[in-house]
């Protein structure tokens, strides 16, 4: 009998076992279409959605060393009734959890996100890690579909100039849950890196430079790849790149690579207004001097550090300015940063934050310090 | 002759009556040993006689070729017909016999013996009786000598460095190779004999100032519950007398390396071992021993600890991979890092059958060669290996059966067992219940199958010892010598519990000091 019973609830466990199970019916990958990306359009004809998904290519065989890629395009007027129809394409169920970039075009993102990303955002099959971009060209299809001759997948591309855009700062790296979290936080305006197409000698190349200025879900500007990297230090989210400083002459002559950042935001009341000290502290190494006689002859180290610290003050301010009255967007999430340190002024200002931001008066202090000038201390002699 | 006949139809049985008396007379014990060995070509018998001053007629009774012919030639028919016996001492048979046993007869193992019994069990062992016309007795001389086959070093066990010598299946020989190594009384050799038919001698092997008196008492309890008419391995025991019988995990360990079994002695097991087989075995026996190779304690102990972690990495991998692999392509593709996952799918273009058909194929395929490659010759074992790499591995992945990712896989899973060759048949048998509950239900399922092992681990004793010993410990004597092995001058202790009669093994942690 207690053999009975044992054997029955091992029974019962297995049996209850598969009822919890997460994720019933397997599926086998030969059976899926694996998306790299998908870029986001508005339909010209019908002003629907324009969907372009970009879906590896698995059936090259043993031979091919690496797997190519096919472009399909459906409109339609929901997201996932397009994704949905695919299926009718592809014959395959499509498997978003590997897709790695969205790409959205410029029209789109003017009338507003939320419509393109709700979808993905919501669903339980696609990822919330994958990288958001802008297309800087008409229509976003277009970035995704420039490797037509070389065959390399597009979307893992972007993807790993998103991982290594940390050694350039010229771009934000915004995932879509950091995205959709920016939407959701007031006194915090999101941004989206943009992506173009550079033509140079006939070849074309993806290039992401730049960022997309959004105002809660509609994009209202765009900032160049400089003025990104002055966000970028407000932001605190610089990690590496590169300062070019000019010499006393007003030509362009140093290379600061940047090593470190820290940025302090101080949220004051100075005179009755609000008030945001920017502190930067930037440790810089000297990685180039491009000129003959070397930098200890011309100007002391103390000399460029001061000319770079006053040029990136500058330029702090010169792109707060631009948001603050060109698009009114607080991107540079001083709302939240008040809420956080000031809570007490934050709950007089909460009510009219956009304004109160345009209004904000912003100090910045930079402090540039140079630790080293990498393998010498010495220019390139001229020999005769 | 009427108890002549009881006797013999006793022995149809298999018994003979220990109240048997034996005759006086020469001639009718004779007959009575070529009733009980009729049909047997192997016994002789044979008469001999001393004829200085009365004639005395003798017999020796024994089984060819289990003796050891010179040394009754020249210990007892020699000294024997040589010898010249007084009238007085031939007169009286009692005085006679004992003269022969005393001064005659130059073999140092004799015994006197009055029970047929007794008598019929020395001759079957392969000792000589020796008879005298008109005594009811006999002498019962070890001249025991037979062919065995020559200490070798063991095939199952191989060290680059440690001792090459190992056990035969002489059960004396085997003896010897343990008393040489432990020069001390403490060894006791305890024999019994197990089988009622083949009465296979059985010698339980232990130092008594380490042993646990609890187990030692628990073992001689099993054996004696132990019914069973022959034993020809070390291995019939080992079934009848563990713990959990169901568990495909062995809970008594065997060793074919003296030296291996000396070491286990000297941490307080006990050591069992039979007439016909190399194979002793130890107990109790704990998970980690199954990692443990003799070699370990004899190189350096960093290496040894990195040979065990790779063992235990191997027995992991082993039951994990094609439950892993499974589980990860037809359930959380997701997981898969993104290149790995558009390999797979493109080497699994058009292979017909579902992932875990391919891995059942192939891994029995496996298993058949594995199978195949140990049980042929091994002249023919090279064939073996070139029909399986080649054509089952190569063209089969060519003719898209199989997608490659598959074949390595299970190449895979196939030399990380090898790793463990103590854990080739638990190790299958999890393998292939991983497999199919990661087919069920994926990755859980897959952890779920590793939770039960865990669960069943855990509930294994062997002997009133836990057979995951030391696991889960945070002693640092506990973990000594258990995935990584310690310097000897750092493990001054036995295991806990095995050794728990006398836990010392060194003053503790003392170490080579500088000069």
């Amino acid at each position: 009998m207690r053999t009975l019973r044992r054997v029955l609830s091992v029974l019962v466990s297995v049996l209850l076992l598969f009822s919890i199970s997460g994720c019933w019916n397997y599926t086998e990958v030969d059976d899926m279409s694996i998306v790299a990306g998908v870029a986001i359009d508005k339909n010209k004809a019908d002003g629907k959605l324009l969907l372009t998904v970009e879906l590896v290519d698995t059936n090259g065989g043993l031979d091919k060393t690496q797997a190519g890629f096919k472009m399909i395009s459906l409109s339609g007027d929901t997201m996932f009734e397009i994704v949905r129809n695919i299926i009718s394409i592809t014959g395959k169920k499509l498997f978003w959890s590997h897709a790695k970039a969205i790409i959205v075009s410029e029209e789109v993102a003017r009338e507003g996100l939320i419509k393109a990303i709700d979808w993905y955002s919501r669903d339980t099959e696609t990822r919330s890690d994958v990288f958001i971009f802008v297309s800087g060209e008409k229509t976003a299809r277009e970035v995704l579909n420039l490797n037509s001759t070389t065959q390399a997948i597009m979307s893992f591309e972007l993807a790993q100039m998103m991982r290594d855009e940390k050694y350039i700062s010229s771009a934000p790296t915004v995932e879509i849950w950091d995205f959709i979290d920016k939407l959701e936080t007031l006194g915090n305006n999101a941004v989206a890196p943009i992506v173009n197409i550079h033509v140079k000698n006939g070849q074309k190349n993806e290039r992401v430079e730049g960022t997309a200025v959004f105002v809660e879900d509609r994009m209202v500007g765009k900032l160049d790849g400089d003025e990104t990297k002055s966000m970028l230090f407000v932001k605190n989210l610089i990690t590496g790149g590169v300062l070019d400083i000019e010499d006393k002459h007003g030509t362009p002559s140093y290379s600061l690579e940047i090593i470190s950042n820290q940025t302090k935001l101080k949220p004051r009341m100075a005179g009755g207004r609000l008030q945001m000290q920017i502190e930067t502290m930037t440790q810089t190494g000297l990685d180039e001097v491009m000129t003959v006689e070397g930098f200890m002859k011309g100007e002391t180290i103390q000399d460029i550090e001061k000319r770079a610290s006053e040029r990136m003050e500058a330029d702090i301010l010169a792109v707060i300015h631009k948001v603050q009255q060109e698009y009114d967007a607080d991107i540079f999430a001083f709302g939240e940063n008040v809420h956080e340190n000031q809570p007490k002024i934050w709950a007089k200002v909460k009510a009219h934050w956009p304004e109160a931001f345009a209004d904000l008066d912003v100090t910045v202090s930079s402090k540039v310090e140079i630790q080293s000038s990498a393998k010498t201390t010495r220019a390139i002699r001229l020999g005769d | 002759m009427k108890s002549e006949d009881a006797a013999i139809n006793s022995e149809a049985d298999g018994k003979i009556s220990s109240s048997q008396p034996l005759s006086p007379s020469l001639d009718d014990t004779l007959a009575l040993f070529r009733k009980i060995f009729s049909n047997d070509g192997t016994l002789r018998i044979r008469v001999i006689e001393n004829k200085h001053s009365m004639p005395i007629r003798c017999g020796l009774i024994y089984v060819d070729g289990m003796i050891d012919r010179d040394l009754i030639q020249n210990g007892i028919t020699k000294p024997f017909m040589a010898y010249e016996f007084t009238d007085e001492e031939s007169g009286n048979p009692a005085e006679l016999m004992e003269k022969i046993r005393m001064e005659v007869i130059n073999i140092s193992d004799i015994m006197v013996s009055t029970k047929l019994d007794e008598l019929v069990g020395a001759v079957v062992s392969g000792k000589t009786v020796f008879l005298m016309d008109g005594y009811a007795g006999a002498l019962n001389i070890n001249a025991q000598g037979w062919e065995t086959r020559a200490i070798q070093e063991p095939t199952t066990e191989k060290a680059v460095r440690g001792p090459r010598e190992g056990f035969t299946e002489s059960l004396f020989v085997n003896l010897t190779l343990i008393r040489r190594r432990v020069q001390n009384s403490d060894l006791k050799f305890v024999f019994t004999d197990i089988g009622t038919r083949t009465k296979t001698q059985t010698c339980i092997c232990y130092m008594e100032s380490l042993a646990s008196p609890d187990i030692l008492k628990e073992l001689y309890s099993r054996l004696e519950r132990v019914e069973i008419d022959s034993i020809l391995d070390t291995g019939y025991l080992a079934e009848l007398i563990r713990d959990e019988p169901y568990s495909p995990f062995e809970t008594i360990g065997n060793t074919e390396r003296p030296d291996a079994l000396v070491s286990k002695i000297m941490e307080g097991r006990i050591a069992v071992l039979i007439e016909g087989t190399p194979f002793a075995l130890t107990l109790p026996y704990v998970f980690v021993e199954n990692f443990q190779a003799s070699e370990d304690y004899y190189i350096n102990y960093y290496f040894a600890s990195f040979n065990r972690l790779l063992r235990v990495l191997g027995a992991f991998m082993s039951i994990s991979i094609p439950a892993g692999y499974v589980a990860l392509v037809t359930y959380a593709q997701e997981m898969v890092p993104t290149l790995l996952l558009l390999s797979i799918a493109t080497a699994r273009q058009s292979v017909p059958f579902p992932t875990i058909v391919e891995a059942l194929l192939m891994l029995t395929i496996f298993e058949v060669l594995r199978e195949a490659g140990a049980r042929i010759p091994t002249s023919i074992g090279q064939a073996v290996s070139i029909v399986g790499a080649l054509v089952l591995g190569q063209a089969a992945v060519d003719a898209r059966i199989v997608s490659a990712p598959m074949v390595i896989m299970v190449g895979l899973t196939g030399i990380t067992t090898l790793l463990n060759p103590r854990l080739t048949g638990p190790l299958i048998i999890v393998r292939l219940a991983l497999l199919f509950i990661a087919f069920f239900l994926g990755i859980y399922g897959y952890f779920f199958g590793l939770l039960g092992l865990v669960i069943h681990l855990m509930s294994l004793r062997s002997f009133g010892v836990s057979y995951m010993l030391g696991v889960g410990s945070i002693r640092p004597q506990d973990i000594k010598d258990t995935a990584i092995r310690a310097p000897w001058w750092d493990m001054y202790l036995r295991p806990a519990m095995i050794g728990a009669r006398n836990m010392k093994r060194k003053p503790s942690n003392k170490r080579a000091k500088r000069p």
